[in-house]
């Protein structure tokens, strides 16, 4: 049965850390832009919706297609992969933190204002810790969406698992298929369970 | 002290001001009740103090400095800030809620510690007990008392409560209001509270300024507001038992005639005319033996004392 895996294991855990650097430096990338976009929206309703709109309109795009466009411009590589990858991430993101920011109580921000916090503190100290645990479901939202994503992206030399899949699609090889199917399936299962648990983790601090 | 001169809120688009030119005085360390029926600008007044409104026009003096001119944020911090939703930080410890004014001037640690201990025993939570919980695991009434402690925290001059007991269930009211008359005795603050219940305006306030439409119509001690009316609508806002509520305002002990009439019932030291009243109604009695804590009679008071029209007192 296992007959490619056991001989290639090097290669297999390369593919798997080039998908997890490509995961891990979108969303986080991601995560900087959302945070400043989501801040500055959430409580400006007709930026909100330009704003939605647009990150909703890339994220409807097939991701084979945007990868495709984004190679006149970028060339192929992680580069592209990237920016194609972050684009995916926004709406999630984006809508969480503007979702976050807005959870928080209004007499809390009264409180908060009439007892002279300024608006930098505020946010630091009151707004962001209390949207916490909406920001960190939109990056559990975002992390599983691109795990899947990111096999398109070996598609521009990208690397990652993407690459065992596309071999075995061209080698007729179900084992390479199987092998890069499931790890990123695992990896995206992983990623949901350890992001649930720190956001019910933040949670239980705080709501009986 | 606070002084507000000709102080207007005219919202865009409204028929007519929130608050009209107003002009009063609050002397210091005493209680302001701001009363008056929904609508009237008791909140908007009390929010242009510490300027979560901004005035359209006017000026407001805290101890002869016009604020109208400072940061506000800067004012706030020197001004308590009591709210009826309490509005704890729910993801900061009782102990973290009460620094936070003296952790935004920058207070060495020790000194905030210190003074959470010290606030906590005063508004009558065990520090051993409270400092460390969360809000969600504590009562309406503690709640409150961690929204005082917290407003107290820096020992501002001033302190604004909009609605303080609204939020508490009635039966916890009247206690809470009582302790917190002591402890804001205490701290001997300038304060001044919003409230749309008259029994707690004229419990809790040394003045109490009736509201209508913007404008202030009555000014005065709460036994001056029940015993003298200025108009018709203040009449009608007291209510028709006026004469029992200032009776609610009096102790037994003004009233007290000495010795003691054998047979007659009993009631207790600083107890109120009004409830001295309904005693004697109860008992189909004519005189009252009041009595201190020990239960000695330190003297009595008789039913024509009880009805005679008081003086009133400003």
């Amino acid at each position: 049965m296992l007959r490619w895996v056991p001989t290639h294991l090097p290669e297999i855990g390369e593919a798997t850390l080039q998908h997890l650097v490509l995961v891990v430096v979108s969303v986080s990338i991601a995560f900087a832009i959302s945070l400043v976009l989501g801040i500055w929206s959430a409580r400006r309703p007709r930026l909100y919706a330009v704003v939605m709109m647009i990150s909703g309109t890339l994220f409807v795009i097939p991701s084979i297609a945007l990868f495709a466009l984004l190679i006149p411009l970028l060339g192929l590589g992680a580069k592209p992969a990237i920016v194609g990858l972050v684009s995916y991430c926004l709406l999630a993101l984006i809508r969480n933190v503007a979702l976050g920011i807005r959870s928080v109580p209004p007499a809390v921000l009264d409180a908060a204002i009439g007892m002279g916090y300024g608006p930098v503190a505020r946010l630091w100290r009151i707004e962001l810790p209390l949207a916490l645990p909406l920001i960190v479901s939109g990056v559990r939202i975002a992390t599983v969406t691109i795990i899947g994503i990111a096999t398109v992206a070996a598609y521009i030399n990208a690397g990652g698992l993407g690459t065992i899949i596309f071999a075995g699609i061209d080698q007729r090889f179900p084992e390479k298929i199987l092998t890069g199917a499931l790890l990123a399936s695992a990896m995206s299962v992983a990623a949901d369970l350890g992001l649930s648990r720190l956001e019910s983790r933040l949670r239980a601090g705080w709501r009986a | 002290m606070i002084r507000l001169e000709a102080i207007t809120k005219l919202y865009a688009g409204a028929p007519r001001p929130a608050v009209d030119r107003l002009d009063i005085e609050m002397a210091e360390g005493t209680t302001t009740a701001l009363i008056g029926p929904s609508g009237c600008g008791k909140t908007t007044t009390l929010r242009m103090i510490n300027r979560m409104i901004e005035p359209s026009d006017g000026r407001i003096f805290i101890d002869g400095t016009d604020v109208t001119g400072l940061d506000p944020v800067i004012l706030r911090r020197r001004i308590g800030y009591v709210i009826q939703q309490i509005g704890l930080f729910p993801h900061q410890s009782v102990a973290e809620n009460i620094a936070t004014v003296p952790r935004l001037l920058g207070w060495p640690a020790s000194r905030i510690a210190a003074r959470v201990e010290e606030l906590l025993a005063l508004v009558g939570l065990d520090p051993a007990r409270f400092r460390d919980a969360m809000p969600h695991r504590l009562s309406g009434g503690q709640r409150q008392r961690v929204g005082v402690a917290r407003a107290l925290a820096a020992d501002p001059p001033v302190m604004l409560m909009d609605e303080p007991f609204g939020a508490i269930d009635p039966i916890a009211r009247e206690k809470l209001q009582d302790e917190f008359k002591e402890i804001l005795r205490r701290v001997s603050k300038t304060i001044v509270m919003v409230t749309h219940d008259l029994d707690e305006a004229m419990k809790m306030g040394d003045r109490v300024a009736l509201l209508r439409d913007g404008r202030l119509v009555q000014y005065g001690s709460p036994d001056e507001i029940l015993s003298e009316p200025a108009d018709a609508f203040v009449e009608a806002f007291v209510g028709p038992d006026r004469a029992l509520k200032r009776l609610s305002l009096r102790r037994v002990d003004d009233l007290l005639a000495p010795g003691e009439v054998i047979g007659a019932p009993g009631i207790a030291s600083g107890a109120t005319q009004r409830e001295a009243l309904a005693r004697l109604i109860d008992g189909g009695s004519e005189v009252l033996n009041v009595r201190d804590a020990e239960g000695r009679t330190i003297g009595h008071v008789g039913r024509e004392a009880l009805l005679a029209r008081p003086e009133t007192r400003r």
